[in-house]
């Protein structure tokens, strides 16, 4: 466990002082980041100029649930994306080699190696926008929400982390030519809006699919209405840390297998 | 010398058929979005408890990202600018110095064969779709509209095809343009009206809107096909997408003459 911590700190400092070697670069993203947050925060205050709630939510409760989408995708981009999309360079240039002959689990060295730190920016930009929604909302949450908050975020982090994973390493397996990051944009579509307006015959219909089949509308609204509105979904953060669990475990299971049938291109 | 640029075309189609499931599939999703658009507003009209918002009444809004994921599906050019920068980076601009092909016809002419393969597949969805949402369509266009509306998206992806080309073409001055290229492209998301209806911004924001060329890549087209604008203005406004196209061909052309000449070719 010490070796894999050690291990650990080594990719953090490698990477940043990699990306930060291009500190002009690493700036522009960073700003584009900023642009394309600002962008999705005037569209909700031009929504909002033209009706009080959306589904129930007020704009200083919107900004809760907006800015923890942002801060659970951009802990997802920043530290899982990278190595989704490094999967399938790596079979195809036979480099996954090397990384399997280390003496190391190959899901960690696989999927936590490299980190995009501009990107790491968003979870700030989303924790403005909780803390900018809070005070709206003249709220301050105790020890207990927090920790608890933190607890979800983490458990959808894993969640998020687990389907990406199985999505980037069964790619692998079908030669599948869609980027990883397209994947991506339409798993975490669903999430930048309150379950609520998933209404009506057809709506309810695909509310139930996305908490029950794939809980991608439970792993941000449940720790943003503990936060907005200081109320508990338990049975939302039952499914979210079940749904990391399994998720994770599931995703284990398939990683292993999927590399059982890579049979090199190196050696 | 239509021959020439004929097999270019034909080449490109097949060549944009080889990985045809894959462009089903990500065809298909491509249209995802516009359900939680449509659920997001129906919410939105639903918390106003008014049957109109700056003139768009809730069925009016569903039409206008309809129409406008239309203009969008001309005017959008992903990996244009991108492959440009690769190669100028790369030198395979050099087959174009050499062979008598001009570049910018080539890319266009890839760019017709990738948007009318992409074309034939989204046919149905775009059609399971517009069915679906018949009762909030306007009904069919009177023939003067509806050829106005096909100009226009004719335009929207001339261009499109130009603008997106002259920020590729500044890779021949600046080695990394991608951080740029993001920044265009969220400039252009919001002011060509594919985030949101331009007459639902605040009006000085409105007022840029209106004098940039970014809003006859979605909106205008959609403002054409949903009745916002008619007769003489309609028109007005056509002309004015003429002359911006013509603006950005004259751009792209002194861009890459220009670049060019900067240009230092090793080898080969």
């Amino acid at each position: 466990m010490r070796r894999y911590a050690r291990l650990y700190k080594a990719f953090l400092k490698y990477t940043l002082m990699e990306q930060m070697s291009f500190r002009g670069n690493f700036l522009i993203h960073v700003l584009v980041e900023l642009l394309w947050f600002g962008l999705l925060l005037l569209f909700y205050d031009i929504v909002f100029a033209h009706t009080r709630v959306i589904a129930g939510w007020s704009h200083a409760e919107y900004l809760v649930l907006l800015g923890t989408f942002y801060v659970v995708t951009g802990l997802v981009e920043a530290f899982v994306m990278p190595n989704c999309a490094e999967l399938s360079e790596l079979v195809r240039t036979g480099k996954l080699d090397f990384a399997l002959t280390k003496p190391v689990d190959e899901q960690f060295i696989l999927t936590v190696r490299k980190i995009d730190w501009p990107t790491l920016s968003n979870v700030a930009y989303g924790l403005a926008a909780v803390a900018f929604g809070l005070r709206a909302l003249g709220w301050v949450p105790d020890v207990r929400d927090v920790l608890l908050y933190l607890t979800l975020i983490a458990s959808g982090f894993v969640f998020f982390y687990s389907v990406m994973i199985t999505l980037a390493v069964t790619a692998v397996h079908l030669v599948r030519n869609q980027s990883v990051y397209e994947q991506w944009f339409y798993v975490i579509m669903f999430a930048r809006y309150p379950p609520d307006i998933f209404s009506g015959e057809w709506g309810s219909i695909l509310r139930k699919c996305l908490t029950y089949l794939f809980p991608v509308l439970v792993v941000v609204s449940v720790p943003a209405k503990l936060l907005a509105r200081a109320a508990l979904d338990v049975r939302g953060a039952a499914i979210a840390l079940f749904a990391a669990v399994v998720g994770f475990a599931a995703s284990r299971w398939i990683f292993r297998r999927t590399l059982r049938s890579y049979r090199g291109a190196s050696a | 010398m239509m021959g020439k640029y004929g097999t270019i075309l034909r080449t490109s189609i097949s060549e944009r058929l080889i990985y045809r499931t894959d462009f089903f599939v990500s065809t298909a999703l491509r249209f995802a979005p516009i359900i939680t658009t449509i659920l997001l507003w129906r919410a939105v009209f639903a918390g106003a408890g008014r049957a109109e918002l700056a003139s768009y009444t809730y069925h009016d809004i569903v039409a206008y990202y309809l129409f406008s994921t239309l203009g969008r599906a001309f005017s959008s050019m992903p990996g244009l600018a991108t492959g440009i920068t690769r190669d100028v980076r790369q030198g395979q601009i050099q087959r174009f110095l050499l062979q008598p092909v001009d570049y910018l016809t080539y890319l266009l002419m890839y760019r017709v064969a990738h948007k009318l393969v992409y074309y034939m597949v989204a046919f149905v969805p775009f059609v399971i779709l517009f069915s679906l949402c018949r009762s909030v369509l306007p009904g069919w266009p009177e023939p003067e509209r509806l050829i106005a509306g096909l100009l226009s998206l004719l335009l929207a992806f001339l261009l499109g095809f130009h603008i997106e080309a002259s920020l590729g073409l500044l890779s021949f001055w600046f080695l990394e343009i991608t951080g740029f290229l993001y920044i265009m492209m969220g400039v252009n998301y919001f002011f060509s009206g594919h985030m949101i209806p331009l007459d639902l911004l605040p009006s000085l924001v409105r007022q840029i809107a209106d004098v940039l060329p970014f809003r006859y890549l979605a909106y205008f087209p959609a403002a054409v096909f949903l009745g916002k604008v008619s007769g003489a203005e309609m028109w007005r406004g056509l002309l004015t997408q003429t002359l911006w196209v013509g603006v950005w061909v004259v751009c792209s052309r002194a861009l890459l003459a220009r670049g060019l000449r900067r240009y230092a070719a090793y080898g080969g």
